[in-house]
């Protein structure tokens, strides 16, 4: 799950990246609503965590753009400003949650995968094809009576793939749903989190296509 | 008295009506009753006339009659040299001469008329002076009568008037107790008397002073809540983030952010609490050689410049002295030169400057960093302001502290780039101390 980060104050963007890692997300940390704005157009990231007051076109200009370009990304506003009248603006702009600083990373988090399960349509907290469920909050995989708890990573890509079950993953995209722009991505990581993953749920669990890449079954 | 200018209006208004009608009634009473009697004496000279010319005869039995029927009556007898024969009705004391004559006979005032007719024969008319001042008061009194009706009448108008007058400052006091205290509105001057409109325009730009007052007070604790959030954040983040990390190492790493978080915290509320020590404080001003004051930053913040590998020099053109406090022209300063610094690119040159400008003390800071846009040279002094793009830590406090202080001992701060190569001028200039320095 990768997440765009705007937040021009560099201490709390540090802080809050590192945060989201430890969360298991892939974060991109940009300082500026205009870059925001470009590196939204190439649809990478599966939310915004924004703040109100950046440099230059501030957040709710970004968020104004954005949802006028018909961007569906949920959006998360984090912001200093408190005032019922910013919040008000802010939802009715197209954000889907608020957040106002300072805030307590497990609120935030918890909102990030309410926002997450709403934009697919989902009321239960676990995210499921069937066969394997995840619990986003914990990092629990369950499969028939058995749970066991995934690493950081595991959880990212199990969760990639349980978000659109019967779709067929490559290694980039995996990769990308994994690591940041910063993060150096290490050689056979998606073949060694799979590994992983089939040792805690069973080998059929994940399913390889030669040639194409991974999926999990659909829902049936 | 109470202090209600209607009140008072009315009340001295209306004793100087009182007091000015009761002169011209006296006037009038006195001018009528005068008439009154000119008109009596004329009546007694008008009868004597009459009875000359009808010949009428003085029959003394009817006189007599009439007399006792009607004491007020005018008594007409002629004035005869020997009393025997015709024995006087009233006795008139003898050789009276023709003419008016007030006389006293037996007790009684009496006004009597002489009259010489053709025949040679002398006439006395003569009427009792009580009976005649009692008729001329009684006509006197009624010209008073329509002043004494009106008097109250006109009172009673005043009050209206003085009444509807005021109602237009009721109106005002009204329309200042209503207000909200978050915005005050202006009054409105239309409706009142030329005469305080003055001071309700001078209300008027006190009312603007202190919205303006208001609204700058209300966005700075607005920022000032917006900027204490922020390194709250950071730190709760950042102490969520250690607490989350099991290994020895990684806590290790994650302290260096939170001290650098607690830092920040602590920078921001020194600068907010020297902010605010400044616009409250009122030292007297003492005798302050800015040289001594330069040098002593110099030596507090070298290590900073040494770190950044930045020359950090000194330049003195004159000695110079100025009336201001000198703790406060040292925080001016450090923060000056602490910007200064914070953004000359490393192995930059930053000089700290005194001389004299006329009669100007002028305290500089000259750095080579990339300067500031013309645009916001100003802006820059607004607490809590930075400019976009700015990357370093601050808490956007350090002019705005800078200005307070400039305030308090009237000098003023500027900023300006340098006409020479890149480059920011901070400048304080304040009017040189009166008291001789004495030269090095």
């Amino acid at each position: 799950m990768r997440i765009l980060l705007v937040e021009d104050d560099r201490m709390i963007g540090d802080a809050l990246c590192e945060a989201l890692r430890d969360a298991a997300y892939a974060v991109d940390w940009v300082q500026d609503g205009e870059t925001a704005l470009r590196v939204l157009g190439n649809s990478e990231h599966q939310a915004v965590l924004l703040d109100l007051g950046l440099p230059g076109r501030d957040g709710i200009e970004v968020l104004k753009k954005l949802r006028a370009n018909d961007g569906t990304i949920p959006v998360i506003i984090i912001t200093a400003r408190d005032g019922l009248e910013d919040r008000v603006k802010g939802l009715d702009l197209g954000a889907d949650d608020y957040i106002t600083k300072p805030f307590d990373i497990d609120e935030l988090l918890a909102r990030l995968r309410a926002t997450l399960r709403r934009q697919g349509g989902q009321a239960s907290p676990l995210l499921s094809n069937g066969i394997i469920s995840l619990n986003p909050a914990t990092r629990e995989a369950f499969k028939g009576d058995s749970t066991c708890l995934l690493s950081a990573r595991e959880f990212s890509l199990l969760q990639a793939l349980l978000l659109r079950p019967g779709a067929i993953l490559n290694r980039k995209q995996l990769e990308e749903s994994i690591y940041g722009w910063n993060e150096e991505v290490e050689s056979n990581a998606v073949d060694f989190l799979i590994h992983g993953i089939r040792k805690k749920l069973g080998a059929d669990a994940i399913k390889n296509v030669r040639g194409a890449g991974w999926m999990v079954d659909r829902n049936t | 008295m109470s202090n209600s200018l209607q009140k008072k209006l009315f009340v001295w208004i209306s004793i100087a009506i009182l007091a000015i009608s009761l002169m011209a009634s006296c006037v009038s009473f006195w001018l009528a009753f005068k008439q009154a009697q000119d008109f009596q004496d004329d009546a007694l000279r008008q009868i004597a006339l009459l009875v000359d010319t009808y010949k009428t005869p003085l029959d003394e039995e009817r006189i007599l009659e009439s007399m006792k029927s009607d004491p007020k009556r005018i008594v007409v007898q002629p004035v005869i040299a020997s009393p025997s024969s015709f024995p006087p009705l009233l006795k008139l004391p003898a050789k009276l001469a023709s003419g008016f004559h007030s006389v006293e006979i037996d007790g009684l005032q009496w006004r009597v008329y002489i009259y010489a007719t053709v025949s040679g024969n002398k006439i006395a008319v003569s009427q009792e002076t009580k009976v005649r001042n009692i008729m001329a008061r009684d006509s006197a009194l009624l010209t008073l009568l329509p002043l004494l009706v009106l008097i109250p009448v006109l009172i009673l108008v005043l009050r209206k008037i003085v009444q509807v007058e005021m109602s237009s400052l009721r109106t005002l006091a009204e329309i200042i107790d209503t207000q909200e205290q978050e915005r005050l509105s202006v009054l409105p001057t239309g409706e009142v008397p030329s005469e305080v409109a003055p001071f309700i325009n001078a209300i008027n730009r006190l009312l603007e002073r202190i919205n303006r007052m208001n609204e700058s007070q209300r966005r700075f604790i607005a920022d000032a809540a917006h900027e204490l959030r922020s390194p709250l954040t950071a730190l709760s983040l950042q102490a969520q983030n250690l607490e989350r990390t099991g290994s020895f190492a990684i806590s290790k790493e994650r302290f260096v952010p939170l001290k650098n978080g607690l830092e920040r915290s602590r920078h921001l509320l020194n600068q907010l609490l020297d902010l605010v020590r400044q616009q409250a404080s009122a030292v007297q001003p003492r005798p302050v050689d800015l040289a001594k004051v330069a040098l002593a930053v110099i030596e507090e913040i070298m290590p900073i410049a040494d770190a950044k590998k930045i020359d950090l020099g000194f330049s003195k053109e004159a000695p110079v002295q100025i009336d201001a406090d000198a703790s406060a022209i040292q925080l001016m300063l450090r923060n000056a030169v602490d910007n200064a610094l914070r953004y000359t690119p490393e192995g930059g040159e930053v000089t700290v400057r005194v001389c004299c400008e006329n009669d100007d003390a002028v305290l500089e800071v000259i750095d080579n960093g990339p300067g500031i846009p013309e645009a916001e040279l100003e802006r820059v002094f607004d607490a809590f302001y930075r400019l976009p793009n700015n990357t370093q830590v601050g808490s956007g406090l350090g002019l705005a502290i800078a200005r307070s202080i400039a305030d308090q001992f009237k000098g003023s701060v500027s900023l300006r780039n340098r006409t020479s190569g890149t480059g920011l001028i901070f400048s304080y200039r304040q009017r040189l101390s009166q008291t001789d320095v004495k030269g090095e």
